[in-house]
């Protein structure tokens, strides 16, 4: 006995108008064949899938977008959107649970507590009071009463059988939670990936902090270069919260609770906030078929605004020192520019003519004839999808030698490209480098997937072979006028990490 | 014709939403029914040059690139530790040090000019040097790998720079406390003097010259040596046409020895070691010397299983459970010729120990609660998808099975890997884990950082007295 959904039906007109629109508009042309194939389906609640077939071999890469990253996270919690990150891997409630209401009534318990935990501890007056540390370890005791009623890592380890890796990252701007498995589990990747979306269950929250506070201590409190990033970061920003470390303060992550975790879920996870993409060995029409039947059921949301604040052109030059460990390393950044700002192509190539290989200006100078760097690294904006990051340099400086002979080389380097401009036959040796390295990145799975989220999270999916067309109208003269209106002194945020044992004073510190 | 797709849309959408009566959406993933994976493992052709150098293709038009590598059977396995650093250096300089007649500037600016790509290794047991670009730049780009191959010039200039760079790479390790623990715990489970422990000094370094250098690539990259791998937007018959060209002529030493392991001995100092440091972590290397396994053993892929079911899924998560760690886990490291079970994990200075305990008891319940069904199901899914993943392209089939032949694998040899990993039973785990993954006897612990308590608290282990190392500072 077969029966029509009534809600499938009406999205099914959706997906017919969709066919149809999509088989009437030509492709565009000069892009790689394959971006023909990638389909836009979307969801009666607003979510979007990115659908690629492939049939090469019977892999399929699966990617869950969430257009909220650090970026998003309330005052004075940075480290949330992180945090939840790693919530988002204990499960649901329909995997490894033994009692679901006696596990439900043991959390709102620690929900309750852990928020009276986190006004203790923003009472500066009782932070260090005998208050705090029993609270402590009644939180713990609940959550091993919890834990009573659940199997171990049950959720992960299920997903474990049925995947070849799965994980997550977050970013300034985005979360995204990717899976890799064969192509008969594809409903696998829709069941995990859907409910754990939809009605996740926040068990072991304090046991996961203490495992994101070893993050953070690993990443920066015992990494030196970590934490000179993390200070250039505090000093290039003013106002702006990528100024705040992804993984978040550990002053904040002490205050974190249940409560915001779940505040912050419903949000931010909304259907129209989310992305799915699917690039691999599948038909698209079990695909969709599956979408409609996993996702379709997510209540609809708004999607949230993103932070108003707006960084100011710097006025001065900031500078700042952070001594650790026994290396030295230079790091130098400026204003980068918005997402849709026409001279992103010219930026992408001037960061390329500074350092992409052997024959770039600042491995000429600072390496081979200097032998000052051991290693530098350009971005021309750091990363960051949403909002204007950082045209950043990074020098690894030699031994014997000093940050501050570093720094005066590549200023030394960015006025040459005033004097010296870049002519447009190297322009097209680093296009060409380009078209080689993006092709190469359209042959496997999980680099497909990859760059269609990174491009859909920023502006539109379809900028990954639209950029590469942007490239090739750029001009050295147009690179040379970006060089000159960028590398001024007082656009320049200056970061030295110094080994700990040295002396010299300069400007802020960490 | 819009009406009609429409139309034929509307049917197809129809039979595509229709659900079956009484069925609901799955809320576990046992109660799919999943089809089998189609697991069918890709081949490139394989023949061979007129001078006898094997060629492995696989033709793919998909992008319009060309992927050609070089596989050379060499590498520091075969070398004595005294050899070490020469390899190393010659390893940095090989596609640093220009080629055939051009200068490193010169050689450099060719390769930009192409915008292509072109990298060489010296490895443990095989040299690569492989050479990405475009289809049409193949007439330009392919005597810049050839001279690479054959006549790299090994700047005498740039081997000063390498040296340079080799030491601040090594004077890196004293302020990274993950790679002060991997650097102790290798000198300390093998031997500092041996292959397996070894850590370059800057005199050793300093002691290399060019003619060292030179040394090694005549005697190892030679025809009867190397096996040629080519992917990409090209067919067999051009492939082999310009392969032709560019190496026919290439007639090296046919009376070569048989490359040989070199022989030592593991020199472990079994014990509880701290190397004291000022860290916000504590970081730990544990294990022992695993004898009769190596990567020819028939029990390779049963020890591949075991060690994912037992570091990750059990190791891994039972430490992450309990808020200890971010990364803790345990391994089978398996070498070509030995092997050791090994644990790894960082955590802060008043958990250390929690942390070691929490390891070694886990390890211990393996004998009461063995790896079960869906552990082995896990493991082998893992393992299975790495295989696929590791063959998705073009290149990756034609680098895999070129790494084989070069490394002295049998033919067919992930094809038998992946029967034996399917083949492997809950009672095959139980009893690799009673073979190697125990943490009894030759133990080498060693803890980097200032664990609370000290010293003492490690000896609470009962592990047996500590003894707190002397810091080195490497590459000074």
């Amino acid at each position: 006995m077969y029966r029509t959904s009534p809600r499938l039906t009406v999205a099914g007109l959706v997906i017919v108008l969709a066919v149809c629109s999509c088989s009437s508009s030509p492709p565009e042309s000069d892009h790689p064949p394959l971006f023909d194939r990638v389909e836009e389906y979307r969801l009666d609640n607003g979510m979007l899938f990115l659908l690629l077939p492939r049939h090469d071999v019977p892999l399929v890469s699966g990617r869950v977008l969430v257009k909220v990253g650090n970026v998003d996270n309330p005052e004075g919690a940075t480290g949330l959107a992180h945090m939840f990150e790693h919530m988002a891997f204990k499960g649901t409630d329909a995997i490894g649970v033994i009692d679901v209401a006696q596990e439900r009534a043991v959390l709102d318990t620690i929900s309750r507590r852990g928020a009276r935990l986190a006004e203790l501890l923003s009472d500066d007056d009782v932070a260090d009071s005998s208050r705090v540390a029993p609270l402590r370890r009644e939180l713990t005791a609940l959550e091993v009463r919890a834990a009573e009623f659940v199997e171990p890592m049950a959720w992960p380890r299920t997903y474990e059988a049925y995947v070849n890796n799965f994980n997550a990252y977050t970013s300034q701007d985005i979360t995204v939670y990717e899976a890799d498995l064969s192509a008969n589990n594809l409903e696998v990747w829709m069941l995990m990936e859907s409910e754990r979306l939809q009605v996740p269950v926040f068990r072991e929250f304090y046991s996961e902090l203490e495992v994101v506070k070893e993050e953070r201590r690993s990443r920066t409190e015992d990494n030196p270069e970590g934490a000179a990033g993390e200070l250039l970061k505090t000093l290039a920003f003013s106002r702006h919260p990528y100024r705040f470390p992804t993984i978040g303060y550990m002053e904040d992550l002490e205050r974190l609770t249940p409560g915001m975790i779940r505040d912050f879920h419903a949000r931010y996870y909304t259907p129209a906030n989310m992305v799915g993409v699917l690039v691999g060995d599948f038909d698209p029409d079990v695909a969709r078929n599956l979408i409609e039947r996993y996702f379709g059921d997510i209540e609809s949301g708004p999607v949230p605004a993103g932070p108003q604040a707006v960084e100011p052109r710097p006025t001065a030059q900031r500078r700042g020192t952070h001594r650790q460990g026994e290396e030295r390393r230079l790091e130098i950044a400026f204003p980068g520019l918005a997402v849709g700002d026409p001279r992103r192509p010219a930026a992408d190539l001037l960061a390329s003519v500074l350092a992409r290989d052997k024959t770039s200006r600042l491995d000429r100078r600072l390496d081979f004839e200097a032998g000052v760097a051991r290693s530098i690294w350009c971005s021309s904006n750091g990363g960051y999808l949403r909002y204007p990051g950082l045209f950043s340099i990074t020098v690894s400086v030699m031994p014997e030698r000093t940050n501050e002979e570093a720094e005066a080389l590549v200023w030394e380097v960015l006025q040459n490209l005033v004097t010296e401009p870049v002519t447009d036959a190297r322009l097209d040796e680093i296009r060409r480098s380009y078209r080689r390295s993006f092709s190469f990145g359209l042959q496997k799975n999980a680099d497909l997937a990859e760059l269609l989220v990174k491009r859909q999270a920023g502006a539109g999916w379809r900028d990954a072979y639209r950029r590469q067309a942007r490239y090739e109208r750029v001009t050295a003269t147009e690179v040379t006028e970006l060089a000159r209106g960028l590398f001024r002194p007082e656009l320049a945020t200056v970061v030295y990490l110094e080994p700990a044992s040295s002396e010299d004073e300069t400007g802020g510190e960490s | 014709m819009m009406r009609l797709l429409s139309v034929i849309s509307i049917v197809l959408l129809w039979a595509a939403n229709v659900t079956v009566a009484g069925e609901s959406t799955s809320r576990h993933p046992d109660q799919l029914t999943l089809a089998p994976l189609a697991l069918t493992l890709p081949a490139p052709v394989d023949t061979m040059l007129s001078n006898g150098i094997r060629v492995l293709f696989f033709e793919n038009h998909d992008v319009p690139v060309v992927t050609v590598t070089a596989h050379v059977a060499m590498g520091s396995l075969y070398l004595p530790p005294e050899e070490l650093a020469a390899y190393d250096l010659f390893s940095r300089l090989w596609d640093d040090g220009g080629a055939g007649e051009l200068a490193p500037e010169a050689f450099e600016k060719r390769v930009a000019a192409l915008g292509m790509n072109i990298r060489a290794t010296a490895g443990h047991q095989e040299g690569t040097i492989t050479a990405f670009m475009a289809r049409e730049d193949l007439d330009d780009g392919l005597p810049l790998w050839r001279d690479l191959l054959l006549a790299p010039r090994l700047d005498a200039d740039r081997l000063d720079r390498a040296r340079a760079q080799l030491v601040k790479d090594l004077q890196g390790i004293n302020d990274n406390p993950g790679r002060l623990a991997r650097t102790w715990f290798r000198r300390l489970l093998h031997g500092p003097d041996t292959p397996g422990g070894i850590t370059h000094s800057r005199e050793s370094i300093e002691a290399v010259d060019r003619d060292d250098l030179v040394a090694i690539h005549q005697r190892s990259v030679q025809p009867v040596r190397t096996v040629i791998g080519v992917a990409g937007d090209l067919d067999l018959t051009e492939a082999l046409a310009r392969l032709e060209s560019l190496l026919a002529g290439w007639q090296g030493d046919a009376d070569l020895p048989p490359l040989v392991a070199w022989s030592w001995q593991s020199q472990s100092r079994p014990g509880v070691y701290l190397l004291p440091g000022d860290f916000e972590q504590c970081h730990l290397r544990l294990g022992r010397s695993v004898a009769g396994l190596t990567h020819a053993s028939p029990d390779y892929a049963l020890a591949r299983v075991a060690s994912f079911g037992v570091g990750y899924l059990r190791v891994y998560y039972r430490t992450r459970q309990a808020g200890l760690s971010y990364g803790t886990a345990t391994l089978l490291d398996i070498d070509p010729d030995r092997a050791a079970f090994i644990g790894f994990g960082s955590t802060r200075p008043d958990q250390i120990v929690e942390l070691i305990e929490t390891v070694r008891e886990e390890i211990a319940t393996l004998a009461t609660e063995p790896l079960d069904e869906n552990e082995l199901k896990s493991s082998q899914n893992f393992l299975l998808g790495s295989t696929l993943e590791s063959l998705e392209t073009a290149n990756d089939v034609v680098d895999s099975y070129v790494s084989d032949i070069v490394t002295g694998r049998p033919a067919g040899f992930q094809r038998d890997q992946v029967a034996s990993i399917q083949a492997v039973t809950t009672e095959d785990l139980t009893r690799a884990v009673s073979q190697w993954i125990d943490l009894g006897e030759a133990l080498v612990v060693l803890v980097v950082g200032e664990p609370q308590g000290g010293a003492a608290s490690l000896e609470a282990l009962g592990l047996g007295p500590v003894t707190v190392l002397e810091p080195v500072r490497f590459g000074y």
